[in-house]
């Protein structure tokens, strides 16, 4: 089933240069969607225009055929859309453990023990009960990345949207975020991925180029 | 909830950004609760002061007025004044008649020369020859060109006990023997202890004065009594030494009844120089004002005025405790102002400093009235608990800021009080306009020097409004610059 729809859209910077032209692709849930191309590709710009941060200078993204310019961009993002941002963005004087409660606590979905939940999320991608509690600032990159996705799969989105998720992971590391995300395309969830890592590429679904705006 | 436990979790996690603001906003709190304290101390204090005060007012020729009058209608100042009259004892007891008056009193002072057998305690080797005054001389008025000698005694006859008004402010009292009566003329007086002793007379002597302007009219009097005052109230007796007949201890006193006959018995070719002043006890500043109304109403002409010396004194009093409120209103403008300036600049700083933050907030989907609303919540708890401190500190510091600030006015005041005297050998008022404190400090002896004061309900209130005020104004000022950016701008402004 589609849930997220791309027409003809395309996305200009400031200085007039074009970087997405007339791209048109369909998001279906329980599908591992890989956004593929070089560097400056649109890659990222694709993931800030489908999660709401950047709006497209034509064409048209719709969520469940909903235009998504007409929708409550700050509803979409928590809790619609969980986004895994490349350079994580999460809050620094935080712990890993309250920087993915926050994240429920904006959600405003009834969530029973958050604690518990982001606990279990942390743990789930290997963050020790010792790492869980320490401020993300003196946690290492691939740790705190490892906070950006529980963070992102802590309020139940239907879809994940995820920018290089696995830059800063390891091969057994990796294989387990793949695998989680796996398991919750097998729950319906559409999970799109921007990488250009070919063992990603290898474990998802559909693969779209960016450049030559087809599929693999 | 979450937000005011992510605030709550923000002001522990920063501790050194939230001590700066509680800082700031404490000293914000401390020095408007001093200034609000003052200000509010002061007021209360001149309220009581007033409405203790006892007010008594007199009517007199408005000379400014005539003045202006004159000068309008191309006249001569001069003849305007001139021919202008003060009230006669008959007018001054018509206007008696308003309800608002409580008691009315009255008193005739003229002016004596004594005898080889009775010398003033201080001798004038001249007698001073003036001319007719407006509203001054009584007797005699039948042109300007009539003159009146001064003499070395000043004789005071009054209608009652209440009017010996600068006998109880100058402080004395009877040392022997007692107050002639009031009822007749009875040639009865008393004297001052210090004149007695100069000429040897003791109660129940008989003194002779005479008529400056004709040392061969003789006027006897038997003396009752003597009074004295303390050392230092003759010590800074006005005019001592100046005029002997303006030394209190050549003051003469007696009844209205004698006095005036012995005027009356006076030559016309040279009548003595007297006025005559009427007091009318109205109590409240309310019975004061409603009392200008009555008389206006029952008549009296606007080329005279009605006026309280009790006021006016009060009101000087009142000069270093106005000085001290303008004071604190000036610290807590500035205070507002000035901590108001920094405290905007620093929100602006530090929210500047937490643009990541708010990027990273609305990222995750924090809509961007909830992130400021958070923001605010942290400046606000961070401003009660600094305002909380700031007053706690203020009312227990504020009457020892206040006394300190209190006697340096004082002080202050009466140095120039003192100068003034070593200048000009007495008080004097100096001019200087209307509100002039050189003209305003003279005469004042008795300024209110201290200020109880204390904190209520109303000055805390008024100090968490201010600066929680203060604070979330701040903040908003720096929230709505912040504000303008998008999420993505931030994020990858960061990256």
């Amino acid at each position: 089933m589609s849930i997220l729809q791309i027409e003809n859209l395309e996305y200009r910077y400031g200085n007039g240069n074009k970087v997405i032209d007339g791209l048109n692709i369909e998001f279906e849930t329980g599908m591992m969607i890989a956004l593929t191309g070089k560097s400056g590709a649109g890659k990222t710009t694709l993931v800030s225009l489908l999660s709401g941060l950047t709006c497209p200078t034509g064409g048209k993204i719709l969520y469940e055929n909903q235009d998504l310019l007409a929708m409550d961009k700050y509803e979409l993002r928590s809790k619609k859309i969980g986004v895994i941002f490349q350079g994580y963005n999460l809050l620094p004087r935080l712990t890993a453990k309250e920087n993915v409660i926050l994240s429920m606590d904006v959600s405003g979905k009834a969530i029973e023990n958050k604690e518990a939940r982001a606990i279990e999320l942390l743990a789930k991608v290997h963050l020790t009960d010792n790492l869980q509690k320490r401020r993300v600032l003196k946690l290492s990159g691939g740790e705190q990345q490892r906070v950006a996705i529980a963070r992102a799969l802590s309020y139940d989105p239907q879809v994940i949207l995820a920018d290089e998720p696995t830059g800063n992971l390891d091969q057994a590391n990796t294989e387990e975020v793949l695998e989680i995300f796996r398991s919750l395309a097998n729950e319906g969830k559409c999970i799109i991925i921007a990488t250009h890592d070919p063992q990603v590429t290898r474990f998802c679904d559909r693969v779209v180029n960016l450049e030559k705006k087809q599929e693999n | 909830m979450y937000i005011l436990k992510n605030a709550g979790r923000n002001i522990l996690r920063a501790k050194g950004r939230s001590v700066l603001i509680g800082l700031i906003v404490c000293i914000i709190a401390f020095s408007s609760c001093i200034a609000l304290i003052i200000m509010e101390s002061a007021e209360k204090t001149a309220e009581d002061g007033l409405s203790n005060l006892n007010i008594t007012a007199t009517i007199d020729v408005d000379r400014q007025k005539l003045m202006s009058d004159a000068t309008e209608n191309g006249e001569d100042p001069r003849t305007a004044m001139s021919s202008a009259e003060a009230l006669t004892l008959e007018e001054m007891q018509t206007y008696a008649a308003s309800s608002q008056v409580q008691n009315f009193y009255y008193s005739l002072q003229s002016s004596l020369s004594g005898t080889d057998s009775l010398e003033p305690v201080e001798t004038s080797d001249q007698t001073v020859e003036i001319p007719n005054q407006v509203g001054g001389p009584q007797g005699d008025q039948s042109g300007s060109e009539q003159t009146f000698s001064m003499g070395d005694f000043t004789v005071i006859g009054v209608s009652d006990a209440s009017a010996m008004t600068s006998f109880t402010s100058a402080g004395y009292t009877m040392a022997e023997g007692q107050v002639f009566t009031f009822d007749t003329a009875n040639n009865e007086c008393v004297i001052s202890q210090e004149l007695a002793l100069l000429n040897d007379i003791s109660v129940g002597d008989n003194i002779t004065l005479t008529n400056p302007g004709d040392t061969t009219e003789t006027f006897s009097f038997e003396v009752t009594g003597l009074f004295a005052g303390s050392s230092e109230s003759v010590a800074t007796s006005q005019g001592r030494g100046f005029m002997a007949s303006m030394d209190p201890s050549n003051q003469i006193y007696t009844n209205y009844q004698t006095l005036s006959s012995l005027i009356d018995s006076a030559s016309t070719e040279n009548p003595l120089l007297s006025s005559v002043q009427g007091t009318y006890v109205l109590g409240t500043p309310d019975a004061y004002e409603a009392f200008q109304a009555d008389v206006s109403e029952m008549g009296l002409s606007d080329t005279y005025t009605v006026s309280s010396n009790d006021l006016t004194n009060y009101e000087n009093s009142l000069l270093p405790l106005t000085n001290l409120k303008k004071f604190a209103t000036v610290l807590l403008v500035l205070v507002l102002g000035i901590g108001g300036i920094i405290l905007t600049l620093f929100s602006i700083f530090i929210i500047r400093e937490r643009k990541y933050e708010v990027g990273v907030l609305t990222a995750i989907g924090m809509k961007k009235k909830n992130v400021a609303t958070q923001f605010l919540t942290e400046a606000f708890l961070v401003a009660m608990i600094g305002v909380m401190v700031g007053t706690g500190l203020g009312a227990a510091l504020s009457q020892p800021v206040a006394d300190v600030l209190m006697a340096d006015q004082v002080s202050s005041i009466q140095e120039q009080q003192t100068e003034q005297i070593s200048q000009f050998g007495r008080d004097v008022g100096m001019g200087g306009g209307p509100g002039s404190s050189v003209g305003r400090i003279a005469n004042v002896d008795n300024y209110i020097d201290s200020l109880s004061s204390s904190m209520d309900l109303s000055i805390v209130l008024s100090l968490a409004g201010i600066c929680v005020m203060l604070t979330l104004l701040a903040s908003s000022a720096a929230l709505i610059f912040v504000m303008r950016y998008e999420p993505m701008r931030i994020l990858s402004e960061r990256e």
